[in-house]
Parts: structure tokens; C-alpha cells; sequence
């Protein structure tokens, strides 16, 4: 029994040697929370002086500016900065994967050796360094492998990954529109839509609260405090292939011409949105540049494109006649100053409408006698056509006009004779095109718009509708007798070159000579033309104006030609143009246009468009269709047996179904639709062999 | 609550005292949970009710296992020692490495892997018991103790030595408590524990000159400085710095009369093993002192009535496995709650039923029936006689 006693005995003392140990751990937890073992509670948050933590913001992604058919003008696309923190693997980890982990890294940033890679790690790991660099800006594909790599694909808290998401505005078109397209960056003035919808594409900052734990900042739980928003995308009313023809004309013209700068702006008759707007200016190299928006930010004299609101204004205020005669004698005396036709001997006694069409200067003459006892009264009929107003559009850097009145200090004898021609007075090449594009509209003048909707997921938050700025800028009677003179102007004035086969131009050519740095009229030029096409149903306005031109200097020739090959390649492209060729007949353009496709796919889609159809496929399962007067024929599509396929004109996702499943290898270039194969269609195949598709 | 305790036999304070523990355990899940959603990316629903599972069916084994006779554990002892000798070393070789150690061995055709250290542990507390039993007579003579008793006990933990150096030296703790009681010659025991000492410090010095060649012994020497010096690691020391972070913010003041409460903790933001090995910590920061008390209380009346079984039963094999059980789990508790104050060096050791351990947890509740099975045995005797005595 004593045994037992003893076993007990020693049973107790453990029991009480562990309630020691318990009774050691209470005292310690006591000591902990009110001794100072740990000097600060930086987790508490009444400690509000010194407790480190803070509101982090979290970028959103910009949104994209978009052309008038949805295809990307801007684009946002993410950049990462890659880091490992050397502290965070394991030893073992770390020991047993930074061989293959240099290794990877070295087959994908080839900067470094795998020898490099390797001493670098092992070295930063010796360090503690928690911030080692693997590479900065690298794109979502590059990411998306390294995050793939051995230690790396442990992730940021096991691995030690850390990156850091930038992201970078993209122009997949390049130069085009770039101006306009404008750009946003820290500390300078946002310029163009970027700047004008900077509140719709700029999102907003989302938000994420973070601790300051062992020397670095850490998120506080999963979720952020509030989640960032994307930016919404803005489209614009830019057509890539109006924008396209316009810049490359302009630039063609302007290297032909060793000019300074030139600028087209062309806008949709009936609805003010601009569908191209390029400006080159020759850089230092002697190359084009879009460097600045001449055509919405530089004003100045317009020269004879002018003349069509000194016109408007005899007709409106019935001071003159389109068919009043005129003494076109090429010289035009006021006071001490001579106004001289392009012809110096004149032109003889001509119509109004001729003088016009041939761009007589005797026009200031007319104005002058017309106006010379009350000068304010052409002012202020200017004025209701709107040319002494900005237009107020949505990109920044418009100027305020100048249209002197008659009580300005720098009123003179002889201002009324040259605003009528288009001197002493400064507007943008905008706002000569917003009057011609209201002439055009039967009076009605529109604020030039450069884009038509926000969208913000795929959803339209925002429409733009036209925006009249005038009703009726002047009376009917007033537009037939000026569009009238348009037209003549092409048909047999200083625009002849400018006639087309198709359609009709009308318009306005202006040679003014610019003011040069002493304030006056020096020998550098400016060539504009003005107008619209076609004239019998003007869809298209347009101005092109071309400054500083070497070889030649009138408006026809320098930026007639451009205006021509920018409404000839609109004209020639643009279906709805041939609307009047069609309409009569009934219609195949009524049938979808099939071509060729799997059976299934074909079928299906063309019960959706609710087309009718005739099957005649026999099971085949890859189809040709035919569109006859009301259906659709399908018709199986010969799919050699032996020999390479021919999948010309597929889609790439059929072409690659039917030729993988002959045993070849596709390679693509290119997007779109088969339109090249190589090797060509019925050539042995031989499995494995790689065939090559080009897409369009 | 009699209907109950008709099917639930021996002690009914045991039993109280689990329930009580897997509750609290599913409680504190729910403040787990978050960290692990944000870390490793699982479900919410998936994490808990894989814990309540594993829970259930835990118990479901303490109740099987608590019937069974004790006759079963004595017999079977030998093979089932031998079965943890087989896994340890298969652990060792094809085993899965969790935080940079192999401890875990996957039980093929079931998405669970388990720790052989568990089952190795409670496999030598069954043999070694019958050994002491057997072998009482022949402790002097050094060839039977050696080969059936020392040698046993060093090969398990030599090879639970690599993956997990505090399991080791926590089966050494309760070989040495049971060989004590078992009255083994204390001539034995003191060369042992030397022998096992001097080894230790062996392994110390050679990985010291040689880091190479045993990575796992450099990390224990690593943090055995770490702990006597103020040279701030990187990772572990954040971990023990931020579990008294925790204990500290758990702290009850004038301004903050109440405990903070499930889920309103932060610490295991911080530390990703929040939920096993800094159980204690993590506990504090929600609960506060009381709650810590309370956990204490818990495990140490547990002891009292584990001790109580062992000490009731006339078994001596049954005296030596209750005592071996009690001692390990009390010592896996204080472990865990004397890393979260910092008064050990960093390791990982579970709260026994409370910590979200996985399978672990089912070896707990084998061991709380085993202990259960000697209650219910030694309530039966009691019964016996006394009605032999009426």
C-alpha cells in the first residue's frame, strides 16, 4: 500500500509542478497586457497620435475613348512592377527552388544571367532585403508567367511575391488624332478629350486601410473599404477611316508643299460631330507632328472663305444682289490703302455671284459702299451668324474670336473693306467650318461635338444629341443664293479643280497672308478651303487650311486638293451615299451575307436573324452559303478529302477546327478572317506539318 | 441527460469537459475564418463546416473507442507500434511538407492527410506502458530495458526529430514522466536524458559548422539564438512579437471593460498559423484574461480527472497509458500557450481539441477515449464489488 501511496504521491507533484507552470503562464499574460513587455499596442486604435495606420487609395482603370464605330482610340493597359520580398520563403523553400527560380527568371529577362539571377537572390536574401527587383512595367502576360514561377507561385505570403499594378494609356492607332485624343499627366494641364472627359474617364480611386506591421504597410482584412471604380469609356464621333484619308492627305500635301502647318477638320452635316480632325505641324526634323490642335486652338485672318458671311450679309440686310453687276477692275482704293485682285487686270464688269466665284476682292468695295455710313450694322449681322462667339466646345484652348466693332480704338477707315474679305478679323479654322457646315443645314447652326455617348460597362449613360446653336441663321431666300454661289464657285471659279464625276463639291477657296511678328500683313500664306459635299444633299462639311505652303499659295491648289481627295474617298467609301442606286431595287442586302461555316453555327445564327433558308447540305458539316432573291441556299462546301483544306474566307476558329483535325499544325497571323493559306488548298498533307494562315 | 450518460460510459466529467471544448473550438473557427478565406482562398461554408466535421466525426471515434476494452489497447500494443515505426519512416520519405517540414502522410483515397507523429506518439505510450508492465521485474539488467524499452522510445523520437523538433523533445518529456512512475532505476533514466542531450547539442554544433547538411537543425539553432538575443528575425520573430501584440490589445482596461469578442481580433491577420499554433494568443486578444483563465481551468481540471482515472484504476498497464496520455496533451496545451507568450521559441504544437487541427484533432479525441475506455473498465470493477460487498 505504501508503493501506492508513493505512486499517488508522485502523480500530485507532477499535477503541481504543471499548475506551476499554468499559474506562470497566467502572470506572464498579466505582464504582457499591463507590464511593458511590448512597448506599443499598435493595434489599438484609441491610440490615435502614434497608431500607424492610414487609407491607402486603390487606382481604378481609365476608361477608353473610343472611335464612332467602338473600336479603341485610347486604351488603358496594365503595367506591373514585380518584387519578391527575400524575408517571407521558408529556408527550406527558398534553398530548394532559387536554382530553378534564376533559371526561369533568366530564360524570360534575359538581362541577367541564371548565374546573375542566382548570386543576386542569394545575396538579397543575406541582405533581408524585402523589396528585391525582378523586373518593373511589364505586361499582364509576362505577370501572369512569373507569377507561375517556382517560390513566386507561393504568392505574397507564402512566397514573398509582391506586385505592384500601373496602369498605361495606349494609341493603338499611333499618331491619329493624337491631338485630340489629347493625353493626361501629372502636373501639366490636361489637353484634349482626355482633359475635356476627365471626370467620366478618370473613375473613381477605390480605398483599402493599412496597418503598419514590421516594417511595411498591410492591408487591413480581405475586402477594400470601398471598391475602386473603372472610368467609363467615352466615344467619340471620330471615324478611324475619315480620320485616316484626312491625315494622310493633309500630311501629303504638306510635305509636298514644305508648309508649316495644316489642318482638316470634317464634320457631320446634320448632326455637328466631327469625324476627323488631324493637325500637322513640321517639326524641327522637318517631319509632321500632331504637336498642336491648330484647327480648334489658332485663330486667324481667314482670307477669302470670309467672304461668304460678307455675302450672307449684303443678302440678309438686302444691300446687294447676287445678280447686282460690279466694277471688277482689280484695284480697290480706300484712303491710302489698295486692295488688289489675284488678277491685276481685273475682271471687268461682272455679276455679284461671278465676283464671288472668282474671288474678287472687289468685294471690299461692295461692303464698303454698302455699309460705309453705318459699319456697325455689318458687325452685328456678322454677329448673328454667330462669328464673334466661341462655339463652347468640349475640348479646351478655344480662343475668343476677334471681330472689331465699329467703336474699337483699332477701328480704321479702311477695317470695314478688310473684314469684308476676311482680314482684321481672327477665327479658328473650327469656327469658319461651323458657318459653312450651318449653310449647308439649311441655317442651322450646331456646336461641333467630338463625341456622341458615354458608356460605362457596356451600358450608355450618356448620349449627345446635336446642340443648336442657331435656329436659322439667315432667310431661305439668303441660303439658295449663297449655296448657289458655292456651287459656282467648283463649277466654274477658283475651285474648278475640284469637280468630281460623282458629286458635286461646293465650297470656298481663301488665300490670306498671315500676320507676321511686326503686326502686319508679311509674305507667308495661309490656303484654305471651305465647303461641303455633295451640294445637292450636303452630308460632309469640311475645311482644310494649309499655312505657310512654299511651292504654291492659292486655296484651290494647296488645300482644294486635299479637300477633294478627303470628300472623294469619303464619297466613294461611304454607303450611304448610294442609298438612291439601291432603293428601287427589291433587295439581296436584306439577306445576311453568309459565307462559309460550320452547319450548326450557320443555321442557328440565321434562325436568329430569322432569314430563311434551304438546307441542302446532306450532313456535310461544313457549309457554303448562296443568297438567292428571299433565302439563303446551303450548300454543302467541298472539303478535299485528301489534300490541305480550303478554308480561305472562314472564320479562324472553323479553319483551325478543320485543319487540327487533319493533323496540321496552324500558325495565325494577323485577325480577322482567313484570307491567305499557305500551303495552298489541295496539297498533300503531311500530319504534324505546319500551315500557315494569314487573316485580314 | 441520464438517457445520455447511459451510452456515454466512464467519467462523465471527461465527457462534459470535451463537449465543452469542441464547442468553444467551433466558436473561435468563426473568428478563423476570415484570415483563411483572404489567405488561402477557400470558402467560407467549405472551412466550417470541414472543422464541424472533422469535430463529429472526432467525437463519433471517442465514443467507438471508449468501448473498446482495455485488453484490446495491451494485446495489440506490440503491432501497433511497429505500424508507427512503418508510417514515421514513410513520412520521412514520401511525406508532405507543410511550412518547410514533413509531418504529413496522405492517406490514400481520402482527401485527408495526417500527421504520423500523432499516431506515433500514442502508439509508443500504449507500448511503452505494456513494456513497464512486463519488463518490471528486469530493470536492472541493461539488454531487456535497452532493447525493449530505451531503444523504442529513441527510435521514435529520432524520427520525429527531423520534421518536428518540440513533438520530439514532448515524447521525451512523457517517456521520462512514465518511466519515473514506473520507478525505472534513476541511473537509466540520467544517462538517457544525457545521452539524448549530448546528441542534440551534436547535431547543434555540426550544423553550425556545416549548415548544408542538416537544414532543419540550423532553423531550430536559428531560433534558439533568436530567442536569447534581441537580433530581429524577419518572420518568426514578427509572429512572437505579434502574438504579444495580441495578448496585449486583448487586454481589458478602463476603457475597454468588455472582451472584444469572436472575430474581432486582428492577429491572425498577421499570423498566418493564428488558428493552431498561436491558438492561446489569438484567444487572449478575443477573450481577454478571464477567457485565458478559463482555457486553463478547462485543461487543468481535465488533468485532475485524468489523473483521478489512472489513480482509481488497478490496472498497472491502464495507470501507465492514462498518465502517458495526460501528460502529453497538458504538455502540448502549455507548449502552445508558452510560444504565444513568448516564453519558448517558436513551434508548433496544437490546443488539444480546441485549435482547427485537421485530422490531429482525431487523434486527440482517440486518446480522450482510450482514457475513457480505463474510466468505464474501473466503474465497472467499482460496480462489481460493490455489489459483491452488498
Amino acid at each position: 500500500m505504501s508503493d501506492n501511496k508513493k505512486r499517488n504521491q508522485k502523480v500530485y507533484l507532477i499535477y503541481f509542478i504543471i499548475a506551476i507552470f499554468m499559474v506562470v503562464v497566467v502572470f506572464r499574460v498579466v505582464n504582457i497586457q499591463y507590464g511593458d513587455v511590448v512597448q506599443v499596442n499598435p493595434f489599438d486604435s484609441t491610440a490615435t497620435d502614434e497608431m500607424p495606420t492610414r487609407y491607402d487609395s486603390i487606382a481604378p482603370l481609365r476608361g477608353r475613348i473610343l472611335s464612332d464605330d467602338g473600336s479603341d482610340l485610347v486604351t488603358s493597359i496594365p503595367l506591373y512592377d514585380l518584387h519578391i520580398d527575400l524575408t517571407v520563403p521558408k529556408d527550406k523553400l527558398f534553398n530548394e527552388n532559387v536554382d530553378s527560380l534564376a533559371y526561369y527568371l533568366a530564360n524570360t529577362f534575359p538581362e541577367k544571367t541564371e548565374a546573375e539571377w542566382l548570386t543576386d537572390l542569394k545575396d538579397s536574401r543575406q541582405r533581408e532585403n524585402q523589396y528585391f527587383k525582378i523586373k518593373n512595367k511589364v505586361k499582364y502576360e509576362v505577370r501572369n508567367k512569373v507569377r507561375e514561377f517556382p517560390i513566386l507561385r507561393e504568392r505574397k505570403y507564402k512566397g514573398g511575391f509582391i506586385e505592384e499594378k500601373h496602369s498605361k494609356r495606349q494609341l493603338p492607332w499611333g499618331l491619329l488624332a493624337q491631338r485630340t485624343l489629347g493625353y493626361k499627366r501629372d502636373g501639366i494641364r490636361p489637353v484634349g478629350l482626355e482633359g475635356g472627359f476627365d471626370k467620366y474617364l478618370s473613375g473613381e480611386h477605390g480605398l483599402v486601410l493599412k496597418q503598419y506591421v514590421n516594417g511595411g504597410w498591410k492591408p487591413i482584412g480581405a475586402d477594400y473599404v470601398k471598391d475602386p471604380i473603372d472610368g467609363a469609356d467615352v466615344v467619340t464621333t471620330i471615324n478611324i477611316d475619315i480620320q485616316d484619308v484626312a491625315e494622310n492627305e493633309l500630311k501629303t500635301q504638306l510635305e509636298a508643299q514644305s508648309a508649316v502647318h495644316g489642318s482638316v477638320i470634317v464634320m457631320e452635316v446634320k448632326t455637328g460631330f466631327v469625324k476627323a480632325i488631324a493637325n500637322l505641324t513640321k517639326g524641327q526634323d522637318g517631319g509632321y507632328y500632331e504637336t498642336y490642335n491648330h484647327a480648334i486652338g489658332t485663330k486667324s485672318d481667314p482670307g477669302s472663305t470670309f467672304k461668304l458671311a460678307s455675302l450672307m450679309a449684303l443678302l440678309e440686310d438686302g444691300r446687294a444682289d447676287i445678280t447686282d453687276t460690279v466694277k471688277a477692275y482689280g484695284k480697290y482704293t480706300f484712303y491710302d490703302h489698295t486692295i488688289t485682285d489675284s488678277r491685276p487686270q481685273g475682271y471687268g464688269k461682272i455679276s455679284l455671284q461671278n465676283a464671288f466665284e472668282v474671288s474678287s476682292n472687289v468685294f471690299s468695295k461692295v461692303v464698303y459702299d454698302a455699309y460705309y455710313s453705318d459699319a456697325q450694322k455689318f458687325v452685328d449681322r456678322l454677329r448673328t451668324f454667330g462669328l464673334g462667339d466661341t462655339l463652347g466646345i468640349d475640348i479646351a484652348g478655344e480662343p475668343i474670336p476677334v471681330l472689331k466693332n465699329r467703336s474699337d480704338d483699332s477701328w480704321s477707315g479702311i477695317t470695314l473693306a478688310q473684314m469684308a474679305i476676311g482680314y482684321e478679323v481672327e477665327i479658328t479654322p473650327l469656327q469658319t467650318l461651323v458657318l459653312y457646315n450651318a449653310v449647308a443645314n439649311n441655317g442651322e447652326m450646331l456646336r461641333p461635338q467630338f463625341v456622341k455617348e458615354i458608356r460605362k460597362n457596356g451600358q450608355s449613360i450618356k448620349r449627345f444629341e446635336k446642340d443648336v446653336l442657331n435656329e436659322k441663321i439667315c432667310s431661305d431666300v439668303t441660303l439658295e443664293k449663297v449655296k448657289l454661289c458655292l456651287e459656282g464657285v467648283v463649277k466654274r471659279g477658283t475651285g474648278r479643280n475640284l469637280q468630281s464625276a460623282n458629286f458635286d463639291i461646293a465650297g470656298k477657296t481663301g488665300t490670306a497672308k498671315l500676320v507676321n511678328s511686326n503686326r502686319g500683313y508679311g509674305d507667308d500664306y495661309q490656303a484654305s478651303f471651305a465647303g461641303y459635299f455633295p451640294a445637292d444633299d450636303p452630308q460632309y462639311s469640311c475645311i482644310v487650311v494649309i499655312a505657310g505652303p512654299t511651292k504654291q499659295i492659292y486655296g484651290a491648289e494647296v488645300s482644294g486638293t486635299v479637300f477633294a481627295a478627303i470628300a472623294n474617298k469619303v464619297y466613294s467609301s461611304s454607303l450611304g451615299y448610294h442609298k438612291s442606286i439601291n432603293l428601287e431595287e427589291p433587295t439581296v442586302a436584306d439577306l445576311p451575307q453568309v459565307k462559309y461555316g460550320n452547319v450548326a453555327a450557320l443555321t442557328t445564327a440565321l434562325a436568329k436573324t430569322r432569314t430563311s433558308y434551304n438546307n441542302n447540305t446532306n450532313g456535310s458539316e461544313y457549309v457554303v452559303g448562296i443568297s438567292s432573291e428571299n433565302k439563303v441556299d446551303l450548300q454543302p462546301r467541298i472539303i478535299a478529302e485528301s489534300g490541305v483544306p480550303n478554308v480561305k474566307g472562314m472564320a479562324v476558329n472553323d479553319a483551325v477546327y478543320i485543319l487540327e483535325n487533319k493533323g496540321l499544325i496552324v500558325r495565325l497571323e494577323g485577325s480577322g478572317a482567313v484570307s491567305q493559306q499557305i500551303p495552298a488548298a489541295g496539297q498533300p498533307i503531311q500530319e504534324g506539318s505546319i500551315i500557315k494562315l494569314i487573316l485580314n | 441527460m441520464k438517457e445520455v450518460f447511459k451510452y456515454l460510459k466512464g467519467d462523465r466529467n471527461i465527457w462534459v469537459l470535451a463537449i465543452l471544448l469542441g464547442v468553444i473550438s467551433v466558436v473561435s473557427v468563426f473568428s478563423f475564418i476570415p484570415i483563411l478565406v483572404k489567405v488561402k482562398g477557400l470558402s467560407y461554408s467549405y472551412l466550417f463546416f470541414k472543422h464541424f466535421f472533422l469535430l463529429v466525426l472526432g467525437f463519433v471515434i471517442m465514443f467507438l473507442v471508449h468501448l473498446v476494452p482495455m485488453k484490446v489497447f495491451s494485446r495489440l500494443s506490440k503491432i501497433i507500434f511497429y505500424v508507427s515505426i512503418i508510417l514515421l519512416l514513410l513520412t520521412m520519405l514520401i511525406g508532405e511538407s507543410v511550412n518547410g517540414a514533413d509531418r504529413w502522410l496522405k492517406i490514400p483515397f481520402v482527401p485527408f492527410s495526417f500527421q504520423t507523429s500523432d499516431f506515433a506518439k500514442l502508439a509508443l505510450i500504449v507500448y511503452l506502458s505494456r513494456q513497464l508492465v512486463k519488463r518490471k521485474d528486469q530493470f536492472k539488467e541493461f539488454s531487456v530495458i535497452a532493447r525493449y524499452i530505451l531503444l523504442p522510445i529513441g527510435i521514435t523520437m529520432f524520427l520525429i526529430l527531423p520534421s518536428n523538433l518540440s513533438t520530439a523533445a514532448l515524447v521525451g518529456v512523457f517517456c521520462f514522466v512514465m518511466l519515473i512512475l514506473a520507478k525505472f532505476p534513476w541511473k537509466w533514466i540520467g544517462l538517457s536524458v544525457g545521452s539524448v542531450v549530448a546528441l542534440f547539442l551534436l547535431l547543434l554544433m555540426i550544423a553550425k559548422v556545416q549548415p548544408d547538411v542538416l537544414p532543419r537543425v540550423e532553423t531550430w539553432r536559428m531560433r534558439l539564438v533568436r530567442m536569447f538575443s534581441d537580433e530581429s528575425d524577419p518572420k518568426e520573430n514578427m509572429q512572437a512579437t505579434n502574438a504579444l501584440i495580441a495578448i496585449k490589445n486583448g487586454a481589458i482596461t478602463f476603457d475597454h471593460p468588455l472582451p472584444k469578442g469572436p472575430g474581432n481580433g486582428v492577429l491572425k491577420h498577421y499570423i498566418p498559423e493564428a488558428y493552431a499554433d498561436f491558438y492561446f494568443a489569438a484567444m487572449i486578444e478575443e477573450g481577454g484574461l478571464p477567457m485565458g483563465i478559463v482555457i486553463i481551468m478547462l485543461y487543468m481540471w481535465l488533468l485532475y480527472r485524468f489523473i483521478r482515472v489512472a489513480l482509481k484504476t488497478e490496472n498497472e498497464f491502464a495507470f501507465y497509458m492514462v498518465m502517458g496520455i495526460s501528460i502529453m496533451l497538458i504538455s502540448q496545451a502549455l507548449v502552445n500557450m508558452m510560444v504565444s507568450t513568448k516564453l519558448m521559441p517558436v513551434t508548433g504544437q496544437n490546443m488539444p481539441l480546441l485549435s482547427m487541427g485537421g485530422t490531429s484533432a482525431w487523434f486527440t479525441c482517440i486518446a480522450f477515449g482510450m482514457v475513457l475506455a480505463v474510466s468505464r473498465e474501473s466503474n465497472k470493477e467499482t460496480i462489481e464489488t460493490s455489489n459483491e460487498l452488498e
